[in-house]
């Protein structure tokens, strides 16, 4: 399982980072949109907010957070926040042709392995047409606001040492790093030295143990088990199940966030977890959701231990959660910052990832770069003679 | 109020009991004497069910050995007494289990192999009825249509489905679970076990750390029963063709924690395990590898 997340990852990124040189240059620069009242799925007129049995707004079933919108907006479209009607419809529609043509399972490089046969690709996950330019709403200009002087030393002292990993090789084509796989196609030269590898558009150390390689590959924590939920290549689907004092949201990939409701507190600052910690209570019709208690090997956007994020989730449909996000770190962002997208009712079930279990993924990966080493030790000992 | 008595268990019929209580309308609270029903009704969901919400464990030996065993030292020489194996009476009702003339013999070496072999060691989903009886909690999110249990060991998740019943459609490690209320009881069939993992050179599913096992044939009939505010009555009967001679049953009390900030804290023992499995000499770490080596 790990193998499809990793050749997955980025890819909506790369998806509409094409569609904003597509689309986007194509549009007139002084259109002048409004902000549309409501979103493209009216809730029906006869729609009545369904409630569990002890009289909870019912938001249980199986629900998709994908989406073709950036979470940050596009240069290209500053000072828009939504797109009209039929551009956000012809965006729809390139981004499902981008999405279809850039599978992670395209036969050439990866001829066993067709994202499209298991309903994987994001084009089929349930993703809907969307007139937002980006899903962050404030600040207004929908984007990040700016690291704190310290995140962002912290984040330039990570891009150093990922420089010093392959000091002397040179960056390959980037018209060669479209697609994951290609960007190592067999016998290149120049896109792998003795310590590191390029690959979508980064070097990236060989890894020699477990710690060298992503948290995803170690099937040790997935970004959409905890808060805020974003759109991932993979799956962006969601599980909601309701108690009187509980709700669970399950994210495939991840445990299941077990949200409590019964007014209990965050554990205390020493208990920390991947996944951090959720609470949550109802205002009127909206469950709003606390987390916090994140550990220190979670990255977020450069943040984890002092990251609150407060989610809202209101059914505004059959179909239809309106969720709304709001994140806070004031040692990583200068100010807190805000999203929403809509999250859309799909087909169940979910069923059992067993990442670790299935971990063909992280063997391979280790065997292989612990071989690379290997030879290229070997090699480089015949070059030089006998010690 | 009745107590639990040793040997008792073995007469419970909760159920069919309780169900019959209520049909008579019969009241049997403080009645009740060695060998009868508990004379406990649960507080209701607000859709008129037995309220299983909670946070319960189990507080026995079930998870080093289902059946009775003496107390024996630990694994780890440097750890003395603090992790002794402890002692247990079994929670077998009609043993010994009753497996096939070669199920006996594999047992046997998987009780010497615990380490080596144990799928717990590598942090694997233990699947049902082991998550059950492990010595971790477990949450019961109560819907009408889907019973959630949450174990702290792993994250591991159990999805009960109370409506929509369908045949298991993919081999998974904590299998596929279709419930139904039984008058008192949830009763809960689970299938569709994966058996065999050749690369994690798994042929056979552990239930215990002595070494008793499952294959991906294996029927689990599991049947729950509130019988107090903080007691659960939990029997499971294990049924699988290729191991054993005729169905099983275990049975035990499962415990409320009752403290009042509790949680689900996580146990992400993937973390602890990759020295072990990934460790940087990937073929002495892991025997696994050592296969591929050779290709290499």
């Amino acid at each position: 399982m790990t193998d499809r997340f990793f050749a997955s990852w980025g890819r909506s990124t790369r998806a509409f980072a094409v569609l904003a040189g597509v689309v986007f240059a194509t549009m007139p620069a002084l259109l002048t949109a409004q902000a549309p009242a409501a979103a493209m799925t009216s809730p029906a007129a006869t729609w009545t907010l369904a409630r569990t049995p002890d009289g909870q707004p019912d938001l249980q079933g199986y629900w998709t957070a994908q989406s073709f919108t950036p979470l940050e907006r596009p240069r290209a479209l500053a000072g828009r926040a939504f797109l009209t009607e039929e551009e956000a419809a012809e965006f729809f529609t390139q981004a499902v042709e981008v999405s279809y043509e850039t599978t992670f399972g395209h036969p050439d490089e990866a001829p066993l392995y067709d994202a499209t046969t298991w309903g994987l690709d994001t084009w089929q996950q349930g993703v809907r047409p969307s007139v937002r330019t980006s899903m962050i709403v404030d600040p207004p200009d929908g984007r990040i606001p700016a690291l704190t002087p310290e995140a962002a030393e912290k984040q330039a002292a990570a891009r150093a040492a990922v420089r010093r990993a392959a000091p002397d090789a040179t960056p390959p084509d980037p018209g060669n790093t479209t697609s994951g796989f290609s960007a190592l196609p067999a016998g290149a030269s120049g896109l792998a030295t003795r310590e590191a590898y390029f690959w979508r558009g980064q070097w990236h150390r060989w890894p020699q143990g477990p710690e060298d390689v992503g948290l995803g590959v170690r099937c040790l924590y997935s970004g959409g088990g905890s808060a805020p939920l974003l759109p991932s290549g993979y799956t962006s689907t969601y599980q909601i199940v309701q108690s009187p004092d509980y709700v669970v949201i399950l994210y495939e990939r991840s445990i299941p966030r077990v949200v409590a409701l019964n007014g209990r507190p965050h554990p205390p600052a020493n208990i920390r977890q991947w996944y951090g910690d959720s609470i949550g209570h109802w205002e009127a019709d909206t469950l709003v959701v606390e987390t916090t208690n994140r550990n220190d090997k979670t990255n977020f956007r450069g943040a984890n231990v002092n990251l609150r994020v407060i989610e809202r989730f209101t059914r505004v449909a059959e179909d239809t959660i309106q969720y709304e996000f709001t994140v806070e770190d004031p040692t990583t962002w200068t100010r807190s910052w805000s999203g929403e997208e809509e999250i859309g009712k799909v087909d169940g079930p979910l069923f059992e990832f067993a990442c670790h279990e299935g971990n063909r993924g992280l063997v391979n990966v280790l065997s292989a770069a612990r071989a690379v080493t290997e030879k290229e030790a070997a090699e480089e000992g015949a070059m030089k003679g006998p010690r | 109020m009745r107590t639990i008595q040793i040997g008792q268990k073995r007469n419970w019929r909760p159920n069919a009991l309780a169900t019959l209580a209520v049909a008579a309308g019969l009241v049997l609270a403080g009645t009740a004497g060695a060998g009868q029903a508990p004379a406990y009704t649960a507080p209701r969901t607000a859709d008129g069910r037995p309220d299983l919400n909670g946070f319960w464990q189990a507080m026995n030996e079930a998870h080093w050995d289902l059946e009775g065993h003496v107390a024996a030292p630990g694994p780890l020489m440097e750890a003395g007494a603090a992790f002794v194996i402890p002692p247990g009476l079994g929670v077998v009702e009609d043993g010994p289990i009753p497996y096939q003339a070669w199920a006996a013999a594999k047992k046997q070496e998987h009780f010497k192999n615990w380490l080596a072999l144990d799928p717990e060691v590598k942090c694997f989903l233990p699947g049902v009825p082991r998550i059950m009886y492990m010595p971790y909690p477990t949450q019961f999110i109560q819907s009408q249509q889907i019973i959630m249990m949450v174990s702290q060991y792993a994250g591991a998740l159990r999805t009960i489905y109370m409506d929509n019943h369908m045949e298991s459609p993919a081999d998974t490690w904590m299998g596929w679970s279709n419930g139904h209320w039984d008058g008192e009881t949830l009763v809960i069939e689970t299938t569709g076990f994966v058996g065999v993992d050749t690369l994690n050179r798994i042929d056979t599913r552990w239930l215990d750390r002595a070494g008793n096992f499952f294959t991906e044939a294996l029927r689990v009939v599991e049947r729950i029963t509130r019988i107090g505010p903080d007691h659960l009555h939990y029997e499971a009967t294990i049924d699988d063709p290729k191991v054993y001679t005729r169905p099983w049953k275990i049975s035990m009390p499962l415990y409320r924690r009752l403290e009042d900030n509790m949680q689900i804290l996580e146990l992400r023992c993937v973390e602890f395990v990759e020295d072990l499995m990934y460790g940087r000499s990937l073929t002495e770490a892991n025997p696994l590898n050592s296969e591929r080596e050779g290709v290499r």
